[in-house]
This record gives C-alpha cells, sequence and structure tokens, in this order.
C-alpha cells in the first residue's frame, strides 16, 4: 500500500492572479501619479497664481487627509460592493475631479477639486486594490504585492518628467485634462477586465492545493467582518501599525513634495528636478519589488526596520546637497529607503490576522498613511513660508523615519496569528 | 520593554497614543508659528509701505482695528493662534 504524498505548490505558473496584479498595478501608477509628482506644480503654481507655498502645498494636505479618511470608507465600499465596482466609482470620481482641476483660478477651487474630488477617488483606487489582491492569492502573496508596491514608484518615475513636459506645452489646464481623458480611457479598459474573486471565472486563488482547508478561503460576509474588526481593534498591532504608517509617509512625503523645489532653490531648473525625483521613483521600484519578497524570508519586522532606518539617515546627505550629481546621489540612497518603507505592511496585515477580510483594517492603516502624507506635505511650504529655508522640515522628515522604526521593533512577534480563532468565535456569536 | 509592547492608555496602545500626541502638539505648535509668522509680515509689511513706524509691528492679541484688512487674521490663523498657547 502506498501513501499518497500531498501536492505541493507550483513557485510560478500561468493564472489569472497575474492580470488582476497588472491591473491593480496600473491603477495605483494612475492614481498615485499626480498626487506623488505633485512637486512639479508647486512652482508653476506659485508664478500663475501668486500663490504662497504653503497655500499650494495646502492642496496636497486636503487631499491626502481627505483620501485618509475616506479610506476606511473605500474599504468598506470594496467588502461590501465588491472591488470592481468600487474602482468604476474611483474611476468617475478622478476624470471628474482632474477635468474641474483644470478649470480652476481661485484657491478655494483649488483645493475643492485636487484636494476633496481627487482625495476621495485617490482613497478608493489605493485601499480596495490591495485587500483585492490578496484574494487572488493563496501563496506566493510577496510577489503579488511586489509587483503592486513597485507600481507606486513606477507611477511617479514616468509622470514627473511626462507631467512637466506637457505643462511646457499644453500649460497646465491642459495637463489636467490631457490626463484625465488618458486616465479615463485606461480606467475602463482595466476594470472591463478585473474581477472580484477567482470565483468569478470558476478558479482557484494562485498556489491554492486540493489539500487546503476549504475554511481557509476568503468568504466576503459582513456579519463575519464586523466580528472580525471588533476582535482586530483589541489587537495594539491594529493601532501601531497605523501609527507606523503614519511616521513613514511623513518621513518620504516631506522629500516627494519638496525635492523639487528644494533642487530649484540650488539653481537647477523644474525639469531637472523632475527628473531627480524620477530617478527616487524609478530606484524605489525594485526595493518595493524585493521587500515582500524579503520579508517572507528575513522576517518583516527586520526588513522594514532597515527600510525606515534607510529612509531617514539619507536625508541628513540634503542638508550638504547643491550639485546636480549630489542630488542622484541622494535620490538612489533615499529611494531604497522609500521604497522599501512600505511595501511589507500587507504582508504584516497577513502574516497577524490570516486570511480574514482585510478591507477596513487596510483601510485604517492607509488613514494613518494619509494622515501622515498630509502633515509631511504640508509642514514643508508652512515652514519654508516662516524660515525661507526647509532644514526644520527636513529634520522633521529624519525623526519621523527614525521614530517609525523604533515603532516596528515593538510590534508583536510574527510567529503567530494575533487572532487564530475569530472564525469559531463568529461561528459561535452567530449562533447565538 | 513589554509595558511599551502591551501597556495601554485610555485602551489604546501606549506607542500610538504617543505618536498620536506628540504629532497633534507639533502640528499646533507649527501652525501656530507659521500663523504668527504671517500676520507679522503682514503687519511689517504694511507699516513699511503706509506709516513708515516700527513700534507698530509688534504682534499683540488685540490688533488695532485701525489696521486695514491687509493684516487681519485670516480664519485659520485665528483658529491656530487660539489653538496654540506658546503663540
Amino acid at each position: 500500500m502506498t501513501m499518497e504524498s500531498p501536492a505541493k505548490p507550483r513557485t510560478f505558473y500561468w493564472h489569472y492572479a497575474w492580470v488582476i496584479v497588472s491591473i491593480a498595478a496600473i491603477v495605483q501608477m494612475v492614481g498615485a501619479s499626480i498626487r506623488m509628482a505633485f512637486g512639479v506644480f508647486i512652482d508653476p503654481l506659485s508664478d500663475s497664481f501668486g500663490w504662497s507655498q504653503g497655500s499650494i502645498t495646502l492642496a496636497y494636505a486636503i487631499n491626502s487627509i481627505v483620501s485618509a479618511l475616506f479610506s476606511p470608507v473605500a474599504g468598506w465600499t470594496a467588502d461590501k460592493y465588491g472591488t470592481r465596482k468600487a474602482l468604476a466609482i474611483g474611476g468617475i470620481i478622478f476624470v471628474f475631479g482632474m477635468i474641474v482641476t483644470g478649470v480652476i483660478d481661485q484657491l478655494w477651487q483649488f483645493y475643492l477639486a485636487f484636494g476633496l474630488l481627487l482625495g476621495i477617488a485617490q482613497a478608493i483606487f489605493l485601499v480596495p486594490l490591495v485587500p483585492g489582491v490578496m484574494r487572488w492569492y493563496k501563496r506566493q502573496l510577496g510577489w503579488g504585492m511586489g509587483i503592486m508596491m513597485a507600481a507606486w514608484g513606477i507611477g511617479p518615475a514616468i509622470s514627473a518628467p511626462l507631467l512637466g513636459y506637457m505643462m511646457l506645452h499644453l500649460d497646465w489646464r491642459g495637463t489636467f485634462w490631457a490626463t484625465a481623458i488618458g486616465s479615463g480611457v485606461i480606467m475602463v479598459i482595466l476594470i472591463y477586465f478585473y474581477r472580484d474573486s477567482p470565483s468569478d471565472i470558476g478558479t482557484d486563488a494562485y498556489g491554492a492545493l486540493p489539500q487546503d482547508p476549504v475554511e481557509e478561503e476568503l468568504v466576503v460576509d459582513q456579519a463575519m467582518n464586523k466580528i472580525f474588526v471588533g476582535h482586530m481593534k483589541k489587537t495594539a498591532a491594529y493601532y501601531n501599525m497605523s501609527s507606523i504608517h503614519f511616521l513613514g509617509c511623513v518621513g518620504h512625503a516631506i522629500i516627494l513634495v519638496y525635492l523639487i523645489p528644494i533642487a530649484v532653490m540650488q539653481g537647477l531648473s523644474i525639469i531637472e528636478g523632475a527628473a531627480i525625483l524620477t530617478a527616487m521613483s524609478a530606484i524605489s521600484v525594485p526595493s518595493r519589488l524585493l521587500v515582500p519578497v524579503l520579508s517572507e524570508k528575513f522576517g518583516v519586522r527586520t526588513v522594514m526596520a532597515i527600510f525606515f532606518f534607510m529612509q531617514g539617515i539619507t536625508v541628513i546627505m540634503l542638508y550638504w546637497t547643491h550639485d546636480q550629481w549630489m542630488f542622484y546621489v541622494f535620490a538612489v540612497v533615499f529611494g531604497i529607503g522609500y521604497g522599501g518603507e512600505s511595501g511589507a505592511f500587507p504582508i504584516l496585515n497577513r502574516i497577524y490576522y490570516g486570511h480574514a477580510p482585510q478591507g477596513s483594517p487596510y483601510g485604517f492603516q492607509m488613514l494613518g498613511a494619509g494622515l501622515g502624507m498630509a502633515l509631511g506635505g504640508w509642514i514643508g511650504g508652512a515652514i519654508f513660508d516662516i524660515t525661507q529655508g526647509y532644514g526644520i522640515a527636513l529634520a522633521i522628515s529624519v525623526a519621523a523615519s527614525l521614530v517609525g522604526m523604533v515603532s516596528i521593533m515593538f510590534l508583536e512577534n510574527t510567529d503567530n496569528l494575533l487572532i487564530p480563532d475569530w472564525k469559531l468565535k463568529s461561528s459561535i456569536n452567530r449562533s447565538n | 520593554m513589554n509595558t511599551l509592547r502591551n501597556g495601554r492608555i485610555i485602551g489604546l496602545p501606549i506607542q500610538f497614543v504617543t505618536v498620536s500626541i506628540i504629532s497633534i502638539i507639533g502640528f499646533i505648535y507649527i501652525s501656530g508659528w507659521a500663523a504668527y509668522s504671517n500676520v507679522e509680515s503682514r503687519a511689517q509689511s504694511y507699516s513699511h509701505s503706509y506709516k513708515g513706524d516700527s513700534s507698530r509691528l509688534k504682534l499683540s492679541s488685540n490688533i488695532d482695528s485701525d489696521w486695514p484688512s491687509e493684516i487681519e487674521k485670516y480664519n485659520w490663523e485665528k483658529a491656530a493662534l487660539l489653538v496654540c498657547p506658546l503663540h
């Protein structure tokens, strides 16, 4: 008598999950590009309207805050109605917001269009896709997440010089309108091919094996979801991951928004500054791609702490960076740390909370991230208006990343699920 | 170490509460600083343009009602100065 050995998971093979992760990557590239390349707009808007840096970057802060506040709603929307429908709503708001931004001539209108409308669209693009992609992977989630996180770097790498070029040739209104039309067409095509879960096309998640217990499959059930979130809120990691995301985002938002103005202040042109931002974003791509994979191999907390440290410590270079080549050196070393800073969060979620519904909790973490982007994005302009320099803002960037690194060291052990029996508790509660 | 990892204040983790409080304090301080600086800058600009009297540059909590609208505080500046105890 021979015993049948259980099937072993294959590492790489064709699966619709790769289409899904590609769609998610492109959506995030489109969604993140306008905000991540915001530095391109600061000096042209200031020159066109005479607005101060603090006033202009307040729009960025509003965008980030709205995005942050709307993140839990975006997560909830995706959990309730599905990621595909959420994306369709986000796409419509995004295109409308871009068109409206192109017709503004008052500061409050800029806040309303860029801050409010594009902030809502941003949340819908960023939040539901992560749990949406996680649904498609039983194994090799690290690669899926890595590809998606890499898109956050590719987006601004492409968009910063593209937007800079368009602003020179189309003026800034034409830039927003052209981007709206292009993004709208892309979104329609992507949403057409997107599917919410493997069962929609009659297949299993990537890497699923016959011997996998059926109960580990994700079930989007509102009652279970509510009970799970209740359990999750009792864990320290639920809150601490949000504050760590906040700190990391404060650290890099200051650089993302003010790197171009800092370069311009040192005598470089906007196009040259945009090229440096492009280099930084491009360098962040391999980090984003590799961090989830490294996290699975060497431990999430260790990898995250190292990248937070790199993101923070390299900012000190900017205090003595004056020449173009030095900016490029900074872009390379900072880009590595910045790219790796956020890529491990979905993996940490999976390790702490397993295959439970992740939309709402991930939304809470994105709330922290969005508030961090808002604070970091605004604070440099406010401090510049006071001191006519960026020194204090850079110090805040360093401090935020390093405090984030310390916070990571105090996170719970990653050896076990934090709520291993939440489904059992849910079943008991529901039967009662 | 265990206190930092497991300790709670009003039901929330110490780390989370610490980061939140420090961030809020920092935000309030910098907002107040920016508001104070903006109002003072406008007051100086006005004085140099119209009065040439630097003795009136000092920003007080009771700005002279004769000052023109350019150096009145915007709503966000009023809020920031109200909330920040140091400005």
